[in-house]
């Protein structure tokens, strides 16, 4: 009988032992779907907070209607995001965590001073979540909270979705960080802006018809942004960074008369392997990409029943790829000299004493010289439903 | 049957008289105030004169079974009136041949016990034996379908009060004298009949013999269902978790002897004990093996999972809404946090609520009367589910939470393991709700080693998991097929 009670009386000391009591009812919390960082003009940071309303999710679910705005806004300034936080934390009288927090955005002009202060936060943080999206965008990032959501209950959610979708290039705030501190490679982080969902140049007349979009990528040399690449580049960079969930890819046939068609791939992967050869100073890169794709819209007047056709199909998209993938790197290596792809990072893999001898401290001037082959292959896997091509069939019939 | 066999061994202080009237004072003494013992006179001739004494209601014998008796006596001790001869004993014995067993005692204790256990004793004048004839029937319910363990395919008789139907219900499966059934009885008061049966060569000596030391053990006033002896002969007393198995299924016990495991069978009730129990044992069916084995590899596999969450469903609810809220998925959160808004209770008390809700309606629907308990029924769901849910008092995913878990529970084969699971349930949601996952875990740590230390007669609780026996593993986690089973040689084929 002694032994049980020895036991329990452990286990009760135990208890008292413990520092806080981190139990906190669901009620009592205030759920943090998203935030955004913005540099406000006397220096310091803004910190917005999008937090959900219990009480609205609840109607929604209810009644299915989504009219009514779900979510709470908040921000505040401080000196560093702690700061800011705690003054927001002062507003509301349930406890803000961030552990449901997806998304990030940065405005472009903390991101052109530098993230890293910020982001700080988010990495040390206990609750903040690793794999929460980094979005930088142009102008103010609290913006993009306001933005009411179309298909979620939620901006952030929106936001994370469209990001889990990978159809451009996207970083967590654990990307962003390893591609910070790892030498030969820059980080990127997705653009994120408030588009018009229907008229691509006008102005929406309504407010609904706003929506949230990726545009392009951000280029980063190290914590600061330097620029932006747009949608075909970034989707280039998501090819040569083995990350290609799917993407279209449209090349123009000019056709042996008059009439030049076009056709459109769905490409279903792409494999890039990389090879790297040091002569003397300089430094060159064998760029091999594989790729397949499924044909799914052909207006030339070429039939694919023929294997010409199709070679002669393929080899254009080749061509295609390649001028792409020569327009990104060269893009990068001239007007940003930023690293984003990691060719020094495949350098430190396959030559590791001549990085570290000579190129690890001197990267960033070294990037823009070196000499970037590609060669890419592309194989069709499929080519729908149709054999001959629509073009053709009715000039037949005439 | 009463441990009568050849019975004139049985030690007694009192000899009997070759008078019949003192042995008749005898036993009128000793059943003074017995209201069910009968004593009927009667003549065989003018000069030998001699009584039966039996018990009403126990003993099935009618006026017309007695005169036949007295005549086939009469017919064999017609010519000699002397001393009793072993001739005129087995004159009598074949004679006697259409009631079931006879018996000749010299020792009045020994009769007096034999009567009590519904045996006719017949006192003849002149002889210092007393004739005891087994015409013990019991008035009991017929062979039905078990109550508590009903299968789809499988035999459909079950056990019941008598001890004699039972161990025929297992001797016409097994027909072979490997089946060995040793009688003991126990019980001060009671003198209740326990058989214990196994198969001699297929179950240890070792286990035999501590079953049979354990059982010989017992020393109460009376016993009247197998549970007494059940915590009687148990390892570890203060266990939540059954140390033995016990079951209504002839089929069952049947096929746990195949498996070199030892029945208690005791009189008086349905319920037939089997040793050693194990805890994968207990989560297993006689129906795993009917069906076919894809099958009942699923519904295995479907009955661990139920395991793990009968225990732990609630308990995790606790902690993770209270706790550790990153590890629920966002779309989730939200909604149990929206539908939790109104609830007034921390997590724990509307789970304790619930669950103790749950368990008292459970109860009541054992208790009740049927008529009742559907009364019972339609207040379960609709005033503790609906309205709580309507009125907010409760969350809606706590509701989806304790139904799940109270699916679970009724999972188990076992009925008496699903108490113990029931039963720890309770712990673990205090555990979660103090330290979080932590706890949980503190206390699966605690449950697995006190699991892996308990023992059942020499046999590991949890083997043959752990210690490891690999080979059997395929009978444990999953039900291979006979061809495959076969080959071990503990297996039921």
């Amino acid at each position: 009988m002694r032994k049980p009670i020895l036991l329990l009386l452990t286990l009760l000391i135990l208890m008292t032992q413990t520092g806080c009591w981190s139990r906190i009812e669901l009620n009592d919390v205030a759920i943090v779907t998203a935030s955004a960082i913005d540099l406000a003009q006397d220096g310091k940071y803004k910190l917005s907070v999008q937090i959900l309303k219990m009480k609205m999710t609840k109607g929604i679910s209810e009644n299915g209607s989504s009219s009514e705005n779900v979510t709470l806004t908040l921000s505040a300034k401080g000196d560093t995001i702690m700061e800011a936080l705690n003054v927001i934390q002062k507003k509301i009288p349930r406890l803000i965590i961030f552990s449901h927090n997806r998304v990030i955005i940065v405005g472009e002009k903390l991101a052109r001073e530098g993230l890293a202060p910020a982001i700080d936060f988010f990495s040390r943080h206990r609750e903040a979540r690793g794999n929460s999206y980094l979005l930088t965008t142009r102008g103010e990032a609290a913006e993009l909270l306001k933005v009411p959501a179309n298909f979620e209950i939620f901006t952030g959610e929106e936001m994370r979705e469209e990001e889990k979708a990978r159809l451009l290039d996207s970083a967590s705030i654990r990307d962003f960080i390893y591609r910070l501190f790892e030498k030969g490679i820059e980080p990127t982080s997705s653009q994120m802006q408030v588009i018009p969902l229907s008229d691509p140049n006008g102005k929406p007349a309504k407010e609904e018809e706003m929506g949230l979009g990726l545009v392009g990528v951000g280029i980063y040399r190290k914590d600061k942004l330097l620029g932006w690449m747009n949608r075909s580049e970034a989707e280039c960079l998501l090819w040569l960074r083995n990350r290609m969930k799917s993407s279209v890819l449209t090349v123009a046939i000019p056709g042996k008369d008059r009439q030049p068609g076009r056709v459109s791939v769905q490409l279903i992967s792409a494999k890039t392997k990389y090879k790297s050869k040091i002569t003397g100073e300089n430094i060159q890169f064998e760029v091999a990409i594989k790729m397949t794709g499924e044909l799914f819209e052909n207006s030339t007047k070429l039939s694919i029943k023929e294997m010409n056709n199709l070679n002669f199909l393929q080899h254009a998209l080749e061509k295609e790829i390649e001028n792409r993938v020569n327009m990104t790197v060269k893009k990068l290596q001239t007007q940003y000299k930023s690293d984003v792809i990691g060719f020094g990072n495949i350098l430190h893999r396959q030559h590791k004493s001549d990085w570290n001898k000579k190129y690890a401290t001197l990267w960033e001037e070294e990037f823009p010289k070196i000499d970037v082959k590609t060669k890419a292959t592309f194989k069709f896997i499929g080519t729908g439903r149709v054999n001959e091509s629509l073009v053709e069939e009715e000039e037949l019939e005439k | 049957m009463a441990p009568n066999g050849q019975g004139d061994s049985t030690a007694g202080n009192d000899k009997l008289s070759a008078d019949l009237d003192t042995n008749l004072k005898q036993f009128q003494a000793v059943f003074d105030k017995c209201g069910d013992i009968q004593y009927r006179p009667f003549e065989l001739n003018e000069a030998l004169l001699g009584t039966f004494i039996f018990l009403s209601g126990l003993g099935n014998i009618n006026a017309v079974n007695m005169d036949l008796l007295r005549n086939a006596i009469e017919s064999s001790l017609i010519e000699q009136s002397e001393a009793l001869t072993e001739d005129i004993k087995a004159a009598i014995h074949s004679k006697l041949g259409f009631t079931s067993q006879t018996s000749w005692s010299d020792d009045f204790q020994a009769s007096v016990d034999k009567i009590l256990a519904g045996e006719l004793a017949v006192l003849l004048d002149g002889f210092t034996s007393i004739l005891l004839l087994n015409v013990k029937e019991l008035d009991t319910r017929s062979i039905e379908e078990p109550a508590t363990e009903s299968v789809i395919r499988g035999p459909r008789d079950g056990f019941q009060e008598n001890i004699s139907t039972n161990i025929s219900l297992i001797r016409r499966r097994l027909k072979t004298t490997q089946l060995k059934l040793e009688m003991f009885t126990a019980g001060k008061l009671s003198v209740t009949d326990i058989a214990i049966a196994y198969l001699e060569g297929i179950a240890e000596e070792s286990l035999i013999a501590e079953v049979k030391e354990r059982v010989g053990r017992i020393k109460i006033d009376a016993i009247l269902e197998s549970g007494y002896v059940e915590e009687l002969i148990e390892d570890n007393s203060v266990s939540p978790f059954p140390q033995v198995m016990v079951t209504e299924r002839p089929d069952k016990v049947v096929g746990n002897l195949l498996e070199g495991k030892v029945a208690i069978i005791v009189d008086n009730t349905p319920f037939v004990i089997v040793v050693p129990g194990t805890f994968f044992q207990l989560l297993q069916t006689p129906e795993d093996y009917y069906q076919r084995y894809f099958v009942a590899s699923a519904i295995r596999i479907l009955r661990f999972i139920a395991v793990v969450s009968s225990l732990l469903l609630p308990s995790l609810y606790i902690a993770l809404t209270t706790y550790h809220h990153e590890m629920i998925p966002t779309m989730l959160l939200i909604s149990i946090a929206s539908s939790r808004e109104t609830v007034p209770f921390p997590a724990f008390v509307e789970a304790m609520l619930m669950e103790v809700a749950f368990e008292g309606l459970r109860e009541a629907g054992v208790r009740l009367p049927r008529p009742v308990g559907q009364g019972v029924s339609i207040v379960g769901a609709l005033v503790i589910g609906q309205a709580a849910v309507a009125a907010g008092i409760v969350s809606s995913p706590l509701l989806i939470i304790v139904s799940m878990t109270g699916i679970a529970s009724f999972l188990f084969p076992s009925f008496q393991l699903g108490l113990a699971f029931r039963l720890l349930r309770f712990p673990m949601m205090i555990a979660a709700a103090t330290f979080g996952l932590y706890g949980i875990l503190m206390l699966m740590l605690m449950l697995l080693l006190h699991m892996l230390h308990l023992q059942s007669f020499g046999v590991p609780y949890m083997s043959p998991l752990s210690p490891l026996r690999a080979g059997e593993l395929k009978d444990v986690l999953y039900r291979a097929n006979w061809l495959k089973m076969s080959k071990s040689s503990k297996s039921r084929g």
